[in-house]
């Protein structure tokens, strides 16, 4: 699998404070990945040392393959665009004045593909109005526009729907999804709105305390948070056994617990374990989220 | 870093707070041009003296340190010195293209300034070559001064405080050249005259100070001793090693000493301003002396402005490279 980006053991200290504590992240080209951690737990700092913002302490991060260290990093650069926390955009000049002026710092010859990408971001209209006089949402669709300038395969976006309404959150995830189907453009992502995220991203990545504890696909994240029903017996084995003959999908969580991934005939089920002597306690419907497998990783409340 | 230099240029020199500071430079120096012919009389002779004032080259001053801050200042505001990072430049371009591009503003509010101001006073100027000289050093000194302006932005990413920082700093060397060559000046004795009815008079550089006796009254009275007495303002060891330094590496001082230079040059062509030939040329001594002294110094105070370019371009660019960008 080729990736956009990767990083080893990747560090950040500042005084008195670890900010990432060796992160490995992979991420594919392609993808939408899901960035997911904690306030503090280090998604900023990575976003920062990734875009050249700050120096790694320590560790090492590679962009298309071009390691951090070398000369060329800054060429490998040229390949991204990046709206960290705030959007970068001039507030004194209008929409397409602040594209034109990232066209000329990015060398282009010509202003070609400014309309395109007005159009894409949805403020072709916005004609000779000011960048401080837009909306948070417009604001944050033009960091994204002035981001996409140069026609970047890789995006990187921090918090890019904070503080925006229902409507603001629809419109950039439609605007993401857009681009990394129409462009192919990588995307990496990172938001507190967890149930926003589980419908963009093909990939995620999950960072508590400065490192990366857990990677996965989309599909292994379903895979690993189906629906279930949770079932608290007295004898397991008992259960497993009964289970078994029912030819029905289960985990053994515990001695005295069990998800069950079907929906079983409650009334047959709790007789057939009577006969096993095994009593059925209690039981539970579970409907993992990206959330909920989040909260269960890292062990913390739901501040994502 | 073409590139980033064009871009900025374009965004910089469209600002309206550029172009206000273009206007207030220009109208500066035709206001200078103009207010600088003064007529006196000599000897009851008319004479034009050309007698620049320094509170308009101040305010150019002002401007240099009020452009590249609200230029550089606004790049940290808004958060886009982040994107010139992420379009792949290295922090030493983007620090040096922002310098570079702040000292070609300087250099244009600069003749903005001095072009009217020369026409103007063309005619009234002396010797070529100690203009040109003058002019270098002004020139240097802006330039030092916006150099330290650029690097306080870096440093503090505030535009506000590196402007309250920069004008600080010109009003602060300002007013210590004038603290400090009035402290060199004292005379390392006052002379105290008794006379002798037992009043004496003290001369020091604050004035003359006069005591009288009971038995004073008569105004034709023998002087009895002069006697020098060591005065207590007066500075010397390392202190006045320090001080002269101090007074050197201030460029202020030297324009200063430029302005008078300037009426130098003036007085030596009273000649041509109907002066009697004598006159004229007991004056032409005297400051052809002074002349060569200023232009003595003006020589190494260029050297001392090009030093401090150089140095805060250096710790500016080492310090922005390891500093993290938020």
């Amino acid at each position: 699998m080729e990736y956009a980006l990767k990083s080893k053991n990747l560090q950040k200290k500042y005084r008195g404070f670890t900010a990432l504590s060796g992160v490995d992240i992979n991420v594919p080209k392609g993808a939408i990945y899901g960035f997911v951690g904690k306030n503090g737990a280090g998604k900023t700092t990575l976003f920062r040392v990734i875009c050249g913002l700050q120096d790694p302490s320590g560790g090492e991060y590679e962009l298309y393959g071009v390691k951090n260290n070398s000369k060329k990093i800054s060429e490998a650069r040229r390949h991204m665009g990046a709206v960290i926390e705030t959007p970068s955009i001039y507030p004194d000049l209008s929409a397409k004045e602040n594209l034109k002026h990232q066209y000329r710092i990015l060398g282009m010859p010509d202003f070609d593909g400014i309309d395109e990408i007005l159009n894409l971001i949805g403020l072709e209209s916005t004609g000779k109005k000011k960048a401080k006089n837009f909306s948070l949402g417009m604001r944050q669709r033009l960091g994204i526009g002035v981001a996409l300038c140069g026609n970047p395969d890789f995006l990187v976006l921090d918090e890019p729907i904070n503080g925006l309404d229902p409507q603001g959150i629809i419109e950039i995830r439609e605007l993401i999804l857009r681009l990394n189907r129409e462009k192919q453009i990588t995307v990496l992502i990172s938001s507190h709105i967890l149930d926003e995220l589980a419908r963009l991203a093909t990939h995620f990545g999950f960072i508590d305390k400065g490192k990366i504890v857990c990677e996965m696909s989309a599909d292994e994240l379903e895979a690993s948070s189906r629906k279930c029903v949770r079932l608290k017996v007295t004898d397991v084995k008992a259960l497993a056994k009964v289970l078994d003959e029912k030819k029905l999908e289960y985990k053994v969580i515990s001695e005295s617990l069990c998800d069950v991934y079907a929906e079983p005939n409650l009334t047959e089920l709790t007789l057939d374990l009577v006969k096993v002597n095994c009593e059925l306690l209690s039981l539970e419907n579970k409907d993992e989220s990206l959330e909920s497998f989040f909260i269960s990783l890292t062990g913390g409340e739901q501040d994502a | 870093m073409r590139n980033l230099m064009h871009a900025n240029f374009i965004r910089y020199i469209s600002r309206l707070s550029t172009l206000i500071a273009f206007a207030i430079s220009l109208t500066l120096g035709f206001v200078t041009g103009y207010d600088s012919v003064k007529e006196t009389y000599v000897k009851g002779i008319k004479n034009a003296h050309f007698m620049p004032e320094l509170q308009y080259l101040l305010f150019v001053f002002f401007l240099a340190v009020i452009v590249s801050v609200v230029n550089i200042g606004s790049e940290f505001a808004a958060g886009t010195i982040r994107n010139k990072l992420v379009s792949g430049y290295t922090k030493m371009e983007i620090f040096f293209s922002e310098l570079i591009l702040s000292l070609i503003f300087s250099v244009i509010l600069f003749i903005l300034y001095y072009l009217p101001f020369l026409v103007k006073g063309w005619k009234y100027l002396g010797d070529l070559d100690y203009i040109l000289e003058i002019t270098a050093l002004l020139l240097l000194s802006i330039l030092s001064l916006t150099v330290f302006a650029v690097f306080l932005c870096f440093l503090t990413e505030n535009r506000i405080i590196a402007v309250v920082i920069g004008i600080m700093v010109v009003v602060i060397m300002l007013m210590s050249a004038d603290a400090v060559a009035k402290r060199l000046k004292e005379p390392q004795y006052n002379q105290e005259t008794i006379y002798e009815d037992g009043s004496s008079m003290l001369v020091t550089g604050n004035g003359v100070f006069r005591t009288f006796s009971d038995n004073a009254g008569t105004d034709d009275v023998g002087v009895k001793e002069i006697r020098d007495i060591p005065n207590p303002k007066y500075v010397d060891g390392i202190f006045r090693k320090v001080l002269s330094f101090a007074l050197e590496i201030n460029c202020f001082q030297r324009i200063k000493d430029s302005i008078e230079f300037f009426n130098r040059q003036n007085m030596l062509k009273y000649g041509e301003s109907g002066l009697p030939d004598d006159i004229a040329k007991d004056i032409a001594l005297e400051y052809e002396k002074l002349n060569e002294e200023t232009v003595d110094k003006i020589g190494l105070e260029m050297v001392y402005n090009v030093l401090l370019i150089v140095a805060f371009a250096s710790v500016g660019v080492l310090i922005f490279r390891k500093k993290n960008i938020r």
